[in-house]
Order: C-alpha cells, then structure tokens, then sequence
C-alpha cells in the first residue's frame, strides 16, 4: 500500500531524512519511533505529500503519490498532535469537512458521524461543541473521527497521545488500539515512547538521524538488536520508571 | 471624454445652452468673486454654476487647464510667479501670450490689486519701532508665521528674504485665517496679509510698508478658457474696472465680519439693498447634504477598497515576492500626504468627488491587505496541513479554512481603514468633493467656530459610529469558535 524508496529530504543544507526505502505492511500497525529529530515525522508527512522527498519516491499503492494527491489524501486519514482542529467549525463540521465538500446528503453524514462517535466513545451530545469547549482527549478523538470520516485505507498518526496528561492518555490509548483492531487498515503512527510503540506496533521502525536502524516486532529488537543503538534506547525508556 | 462630450454640445446646441462652471481660490475673496462672475453670466442669459473653494493656485489652475472648470480670478502677480514661473512673463501682454499656450486667455484688472503686505499689530509695530520690511532686520527674535503658501512660493517668503535680508530663522507657516486668529491673539509677531482683507482693521493691524517694492502688482483678473463661447467672454468683460479697493474690502468685511454668506455678499453687489440670508436656517439641510457627501466618500472608497485590498493580501499571502511588491506600493502610498495626492489626480480625473474618492481608496487599501496577509500568515502551520493532508482543494481551503481562520484580523484591519477613511475625508473639501470638509474649511476661513462645529462634530460622531458598527459586524462575521478563550494544553 504505501511504501518508500530511495528517499532523501533536505532542510536547508542539513540531510533531514534518507537515503532510506521502506515498505509499511498492509492491513497492519507500523510504529515509527526514535529520539527527537530523527526524522520520524517527516517520513510520516512524505506518506501523505506534505513533505515531498528531494531524491526518491514515495508510492501510494504502487504508482507515485506525487501523481494522485488528492485521491490518495482521500484515502489516507492524518492525525497530529494537537489533534489539528480548525477552531471557526464546531466537532461535526470539522468530521464533515470532507463530505460536505463531496456532496454527501445530511442524512449520510449525520449517520456517519453518529457511526465514528460510537466508534471512538465520543460522546454525542458534544457534536455540537466548538473544539475550545472540549477536553483535550475529545478533541483528539473528533481529529481520529475526521480522519476516519472517509473510510480511508490508511491512517496516518502523529503523536496522537503526545500533550494529553497520563490519565486520559491511557484511556485513550485503549480506545485506539481497538479502534485500529476494529478497522484493520493500514495504520502508521509516530511516537517518542517505546511503551506505547510496543502497545500498538505489528511492526516497529526504530529510526535516528534520518536512518532507519531497525525493524521488526518488539521481540526482534529486544532479542536481536541490529545495533548497540536499539538496546540503549529501549533501555532509557525502561529505566524511566525507578520500580 | 469630458472635452469630446463638450465638443459635440458645442456642435449640436447654441452656444447659450451649455453651463459655464466658475471656480474659485479656498479664501473668501475668491469666492465672492466666483458669485460675482457666475451672477454676471447669469445676467447675461448664460447658465453658469460655481464650484466654490476648490483649494490653491494649482489646484485652480489645473482645473481650469484640464477642463473642470471653465473661469476663475486670480492675480497678476501670481500668474507671473507661480503658474507662469520660469517663463519670463512681467507684463500683463507677455503673461496673455504665454497663458494662451495653455488654452487660457486673461482679462484686464476688474479695478483692484490686492497684493500681499506683512502686517503687525499697530500697537506692536509702534513700541518697536517698525514701520517698514526693512526694518524687521534690527528685530531678529520676531516670530513671523506665514500662510504655507506665501512661505511657499517664488515671489513670496524666498523674495522677501532674499531682498531685505531678513534675519529670522524660526518662520512656520500656518493656515492663513487661523495666522490672524494668532496675531490678532499676540501670539505671533508678524503675518503675511492680503491688502483687501476686512480684517486689517478688525484685529487693529498695520502694514509694514514695502521700501523695496519687492512685491509684484497683484491685479485681480479673470483666467478663462479659450474655448468659451464668445458671449461669455464678452459678459465677462464687462467686470474690468468694476470693483474698486473699497468695494472689496466692503465685501469681504460682508462675509468675514457681518456674518454674511459669500452669495449673499455678491447678490448684494448686483443688488445693493439684498437681504441678508440667514445662517441658521439652513442648518439641518446642510447637515443632510454634507452626510450624505461625506458618507458617499466613505462608502464607495472604503467598499472598492474592501473589494480591490483583500484578494491583494492573499496574493501577498500566497506569493510572497510579489506580495514584498504590493505591501511596499500600499505602503508608498500611504506616506503621499493627502492634499499632494489630491494635486497629482486632478490632470488625470479632475476636481470634486473623483480625485477624492481615488486618494480615500489608496489610503484604505494597506491597512486592510496587511491585516488580511498577516492573519493569513498567522494561521498554524499544523492547521494549514490538517486542512491540506484531509485533500481539500486550495480555494476550499482559502473559502473553508484560511479566510474564517483570518477573520478577525481582517476584520480589524477593515475597521482601521474605516476609521481613517472617515477622517481623512473631510479634505476631501479642499478639492471641492464636499462632504464634512466643508463647514470646517469655511468655518476657518470666516473664523466662525460654529460652522467649523458644524463638521467637526459630526466627522467625530461619525468616526465613533463607524467604530461600534464594525464591532457589531465583527460580533457577527468572526465565527464564535474563535471568539472563545483558548483551552489550555493537554486539558
């Protein structure tokens, strides 16, 4: 479904990202993780050409995204970490921007949005609220809701529990990783926190400095790491907690 | 298009049946004589309107020159040293030669020279000792104020300090009417006067005589365009040598110091016993004609300026270089002061409404196309990829997205615009485009407090109103999801 090749992305003089080729599994959760700056953002942003690679190509089911981006961005959900809101529309609107802009009758996105607040435990009768009125944890289940208005093959998430405070965030963490069993699509998240990479992840990309350095299930890297690297970072995030 | 519309009456009608618009200086005296020339082509069976008050010399004469209008009086001296400088023209015969090469011809004197002098107070003069110019040279600590224009011009403040060698360095120039308000106070030493003017004796003020006759001949004349219909001409002939030095300080004491209107004090020079036309009487329909002008400016400059200023700020937006170039033209043309921006428009579009709707056009198109790129350019980049990733095309984005999100900032910056627009205005008078200008001009002109209330009141009221409106339109154009306080993070 979505895969990279050959790519490089330059801010400036610095080599931001790449050369690197990856391929994200289809039907399956693929989580980037690595230190700050490493480039697991901006590899996220290549997958849905908000940043476009200066050397290589990156596909969207097998023909270059470049060449189809608006179809492709329709089939594709995006979440960021503040979940990216527009503050002038209310929850439904921002879920309905899309179909709105396609035409869909009320009666179909009414039911659409009724569908997506079940799905991801939002409460109803907050449709109406503009994003100012909700806690930080509604307003990132209206953002999974926008995304997942169109029923896209893929999503696409960038931090998606990053700013929330512990609490919501693991509830929220739990609503996910069933909203993803659910919907079995193509999911690629980013995430600074091994604990949470190994939660969602089928597969786990661990990146630094723009490179990949390695990939596989949680058990290859604690069991197999390609690199000093891979053991020391899993390691600083175990040893967070003193008990 | 206005010369090939006049061609083709001249062609189609009699001579008699097309109007003769007389103009006239911003200053009493030349607007009594513009009643006197439009009554006397009025008596001659001649339509004639007066465009009163238009503004300086140049603004006039480029009126005349350009069509606007078709006659006005000015004087001998000041063809020759100001529209005529750097021509060579002394004579009344040279000044008619070159003045033709403009399409304009020139009448004899209607009898009376009003030239300039410098005048003091009497009492002043006397303890001083000061009888002469000259004699301003042993008082170097004197504070002269001069009208701009005679601080201005060749023959004026420049020649006179050049000849005598005057020694004062702190000389400012003031508008004329308000220079007697501040001599007649004390509060200046010296001013430049016109030697007509009523109110010499008023403020109990002495010429200072010119030893050096450094002063040209000021003789009142008609400039007219040599295009007009041979009777005019003939009708306007017929003012040489009518109106002495007494009668035309008479005049103008009718208006500046009687209270009397400058149509009222022309009826009477037809009409010697013409009753004196009350002031207050007219006072609510003034106020309706001079709101519905002023409000006519504001509309129409501030709606073209909506129109035209928005779209440039999200050019700037979207293009950064040529948005560099818009911000910086809306920029230059801010910082040209309104009444040489009223200057540079007449050639090209005239006097009155015109050239003052342009200039109120061109001052509200920055502060709206920078408030409108800079709400654009304030909108998180997180937003702007929200929007772009969920596949929008951009004009859904700019109409759904970018335009709400930049709101209030546009908003504001419209309401800025509205606010200057609405001051700036009223010198929209100065070229004869009315409006709340007008009673303020006039006002200073006659030093009648009252009539300068009459627009000044009314400019603020107004200014006020248009505040609170836009802040109920604000109210209602800013969506509320914008208008609520900010959630904290992570909350």
């Amino acid at each position: 479904m979505l895969e990279l090749r050959g790519v490089v992305k330059r801010f400036g003089e610095a080599q931001a990202l790449g050369p690197l080729s990856l391929a994200i599994p289809e039907g399956r959760t693929t989580v980037l993780i690595g230190p700050s700056g490493c480039g697991k953002s901006t590899l996220l942003r290549m997958l849905i050409g908000l940043a476009p690679p200066d050397e290589g190509e990156a596909l969207f089911g097998g023909a270059p995204l470049s060449g189809q981006l608006p179809e492709a961005r329709r089939r594709t959900g995006y979440v960021i970490q503040d979940g990216g809101l527009f503050p002038h529309l209310t929850a439904r609107e921002n879920i309905c921007l899309m179909p709105v802009h396609l035409g869909w009758t009320e009666r179909a996105q009414a039911e659409r949005v009724d569908a997506l607040a079940a799905l991801t435990r939002f409460p109803a009768e907050r449709l109406d609220a503009w994003p100012a009125e909700l806690s930080g944890g509604q307003r990132q289940r209206v953002a999974i809701m926008r995304a997942l208005a169109l029923d896209p093959d893929v999503l696409l998430l960038d931090e998606p529990l990053g700013g929330l405070d512990p609490l919501v965030r693991r509830g929220l963490q739990d609503d996910l990783r069933e909203i993803f069993r659910a919907l079995s699509k193509t999911i690629v998240l980013v995430t600074h926190d091994m604990h949470e990479a190994a939660f969602f992840g089928d597969l786990i990309v661990l990146m630094r400095d723009g490179a990949v350095m390695q990939q596989g299930c949680i058990a290859d890297l604690l069991e197999h790491p390609a690199d000093p690297f891979v053991t020391e970072f899993i390691r600083a995030q175990r040893s967070e907690l003193p008990l | 298009m206005r010369r090939l519309l006049i061609t083709l009456m001249l062609l189609a009608w009699p001579a008699h049946s097309w109007a003769v618009t007389v103009g006239s200086k911003a200053f009493t005296e030349g607007v009594i004589l513009g009643e006197i020339l439009t009554g006397t082509l009025k008596a001659a069976g001649i339509d004639a309107t007066h465009r009163a008050g238009l503004g300086g010399t140049r603004i006039v004469y480029e009126a005349l020159k350009g069509g606007d209008i078709d006659a006005y009086v000015d004087y001998t001296g000041t063809i020759s040293g100001e529209i005529l400088a750097g021509r060579n023209a002394s004579t009344q015969d040279a000044m008619r030669a070159a003045l033709r090469e403009d399409g304009i011809g020139m009448t004899g004197s209607l009898g009376f020279e009003n030239t300039y002098a410098v005048a003091m107070r009497a009492d002043r003069a006397r303890t001083l000792g000061i009888a002469a110019v000259s004699d301003l040279r042993s008082h170097p600590d004197l504070e002269l104020v001069f009208s701009s224009e005679f601080l201005d011009r060749k023959d004026g403040w420049p020649l006179l300090r050049a000849r005598y060698g005057l020694p004062q360095s702190d000389v400012r120039g003031m508008e004329h009417e308000l220079a007697y308000r501040a001599i007649g106070a004390g509060a200046i030493d010296a001013t430049d006067v016109y030697t007509t003017d009523a109110n010499i004796p008023a403020y109990g003020l002495t010429l200072l005589r010119d030893d050096l006759d450094v002063f040209p001949e000021y003789q009142a004349v008609i400039l007219y365009r040599l295009d007009l219909p041979a009777d005019a001409v003939a009708a306007l002939g017929r003012l040489e040598g009518r109106i002495d030095v007494a009668r035309m300080q008479a005049l103008n004491a009718d208006v500046t110091l009687h209270g009397k209107s400058e149509q009222a004090a022309a009826a009477a020079f037809f009409l010697p016993g013409a009753q004196r036309v009350s002031n207050a009487s007219g006072l609510w329909r003034r106020l309706a004609r001079t709101t519905a002008e002023h409000l006519s400016l504001v509309a129409i400059s501030l709606g073209a300026a909506i129109l035209v200023a928005v779209p440039l700020g999200i050019l700037a937006f979207r293009r950064p270089r040529i948005g560099q170039a818009v911000l910086a033209a809306a920029g230059v043309a801010q910082t040209i002061p309104s009444l040489a921006l009223f200057v540079f428009m007449i050639p090209l579009v005239g006097i009155g409404g015109p050239p003052a709707l342009i200039a109120l056009f061109l001052y509200s198109l920055l502060p709206i196309i920078r408030n409108t790129h800079a709400g654009l350019i304030g909108i998180p980049a997180s937003l702007r990829e929200s929007a772009e990733a969920l596949g929008l095309p951009r004009g859904t984005i700019l109409r759904r997205i970018e335009l709400p999100l930049a709101a209030p900032s546009i908003m504001a910056g419209i309401k800025t615009a509205a606010v200057i627009n609405v001051g700036t205005a009223t010198l929209g008078a100065l070229i004869g485009a009315g409006g709340y200008g007008q009673p303020i001009l006039t006002g200073i002109r006659l030093a009648d407090t009252g009539l300068i209330l009459e627009g000044a009141v009314p400019a603020a009221l107004l200014a006020l109103l248009t505040q609170g409106l836009f802040e109920l339109a604000e109210r209602r154009l800013v969506p509320r999801g914008l208008r609520l306080p900010h959630p904290a993070p992570g909350a």
